[in-house]
């Protein structure tokens, strides 16, 4: 028992030493791209800062406003794809699949050109930006609710039917919270792909980070320093996007 | 509560569950063949038979888990194949515990047992959790309340099952195989509680093959046999003098080893 603990330390302690030289080399690398990136152009990130921080702000916007509209519409997607009766089911798996097989660009064209000829009625960019980003959060999204609601098992709708819950009550309150814990890794990689997709809306002309990072391009000249800096904004992004995600993953175990 | 049909019901026990020619299909599979059976209040029937007999059906046919084919399936006075059987109401007054469990992973002991108290029946969360601890001091694990089932052995998770279902003040209580996916130590542990609920006076119907528990605590022992019940008896006869060929094999099989 004692030497198996004492392995297991040993291990532990390499592990720590390779992950301090891991650490190291990254330090490394990172000061010498800095040092090679010391002429890049930097002051008309400086000067243009401010219209940046403007731009990533609406990302955000952007972002968090589709995310939210898109998984409110979701969870009935993917509750009528999975138990719907036949013409909900086929309704529903209609919805998200052409969502899904179609290129998103061509959603956002859709909703800022094509709709408003259907309904004689102009939409404004931002509104069709906010309009098609939630529908293409939603098929997204419900596709990975669907998958957590496949991974409860069908006996947790035994216990719960059996103790007189309705269905409704046995959907909300065990089947939901197990099928959120478990599509946690797949919400992350949606999420980060969400925050991604709010750059396509530049084409319609919302000045989100994407947009305002080329804008400042075509006027002062300085691609690497500003592209550095979009591909550092939205690294961040993601990052904090996934981190938040996992802060709020519970840390209980599941049964076999 | 619906109105009995029996007057006098304090003269003679009722029947609270009553099977009368019950057949039922998976697809081609005949799974239950023109089942006869019925339990008294207060009773305890044990099913058993090998496995693929249909036991496991036969008791999940009782609270709706499984609807019936043709026949009349009668639980606490409620006819069950009716075209939309009121089964939430009828449900709520059925305990049933299963093999494997079946806890909420992602609630507490606690949450576990006062989840359908307080959805159903509508009890502050005082008195469901007031009520769960005092169940939890029945089955033996009073200091498990805050745990997860994660953190539980397989026979503490399955004595926090028999809590939750206790909690509903349940009518009639279905095992399923209650010690199946035990192991050997921790089965006397749940028996125990099984055989204190008998002698509570709580109806039961018990799938099983622990033939020892059979013995001591069932009143009637049915034997299934591809769907269909091959013997009916108590346990004094059902051991020692079984009348079907098929009683005398199963028998020598699970006594034998």
């Amino acid at each position: 028992m004692t030497s198996i603990a004492m392995a297991g330390g040993a291990v532990r302690a390499s592990i720590d030493v390779k992950e301090r030289y891991w650490r190291l080399t990254l330090l490394a690398v990172v000061l010498w791209a800095a040092w090679m990136a010391r002429d890049l152009g930097w002051a008309v990130v400086w000067e243009s800062a401010p219209f940046l921080l403007k731009g990533l702000a609406i990302s955000w916007v952007l972002a968090l406003t589709s995310i939210g509209l898109g998984a409110l519409a979701a969870v009935p997607l993917a509750v009528a794809r999975v138990y719907g009766p036949v013409g909900l089911r086929h309704a529903a798996v209609a919805v998200i699949e052409v969502v899904r097989a179609t290129p998103e660009l061509m959603i956002v064209f859709w909703i800022f050109f094509a709709f408003p000829a259907l309904i004689g009625q102009a939409v404004s960019n931002w509104t069709a930006a906010v309009a098609a980003l939630s529908v293409i959060a939603a098929a997204y999204l419900a596709e990975v609710i669907r998958g957590g609601l496949y991974s409860v098992p069908k006996e947790q709708w035994d216990a719960a039917l059996s103790a007189g819950l309705s269905r409704g009550q046995a959907f909300v309150y065990v089947v939901l919270p197990q099928a959120l814990r478990n599509m946690v890794p797949a919400l992350v990689a949606q999420l980060v792909s969400l925050f991604k997709t709010t750059s396509l809306v530049y084409v319609i002309g919302v000045i989100e980070f994407f947009r305002a990072v080329t804008i400042v391009n075509n006027s002062a000249f300085a691609p690497y320093a500003l592209y550095l800096t979009m591909a550092v904004g939205y690294f961040l992004c993601c990052w904090l996007l996934t981190w938040v995600v996992h802060r709020f993953d519970p840390k209980y175990l599941l049964v076999e | 509560m619906t109105a009995s049909s029996s007057p006098d019901n304090s003269a003679k026990p009722q029947l609270v569950v009553e099977f009368a020619g019950v057949q039922k299909h998976f697809g081609d599979l005949h799974v239950l063949r023109d089942i006869n059976l019925s339990v008294r209040q207060g009773e305890v029937l044990v099913i058993c038979g090998p496995s693929g007999s249909g036991k496991s059906t036969l008791v999940r046919c009782v609270n709706g888990l499984e609807p019936i084919g043709a026949g009349r399936l009668t639980v606490l006075s409620r006819l069950l194949n009716g075209r939309f059987p009121d089964l939430r109401e009828l449900r709520a007054e059925v305990g049933m515990v299963f093999q494997h469990f079946n806890l909420y992973p992602h609630l507490t002991v606690l949450g576990n047992i006062t989840l359908a108290p307080m959805k159903v029946r509508g009890l502050s969360r005082a008195e469901a959790e007031g009520k769960a601890q005092a169940l939890l001091e029945r089955v033996g694990i009073p200091e498990k309340a805050k745990q997860h089932p994660a953190q539980l052995s397989g026979g503490q998770r399955q004595r926090v099952a028999i809590a939750r279902a206790l909690a509903m003040d349940p009518k009639i209580m279905l095992f399923d195989e209650p010690t199946s996916a035990l192991d050997p130590e921790m089965i006397k542990e749940v028996l125990d509680v099984l055989t204190d609920l008998a002698r509570d006076g709580m109806t039961m119907m018990v799938v099983t093959h622990e033939m020892g528990f059979a013995r001591r605590v069932a009143d009637r022992i049915a034997l299934l046999d591809h769907g269909r019940i091959v013997e009916e008896n108590d346990p004094e006869r059902f051991f020692k003098t079984p009348r079907d060929e098929r009683t005398k094999a199963f028998l020598s099989k699970i006594l034998s080893h």
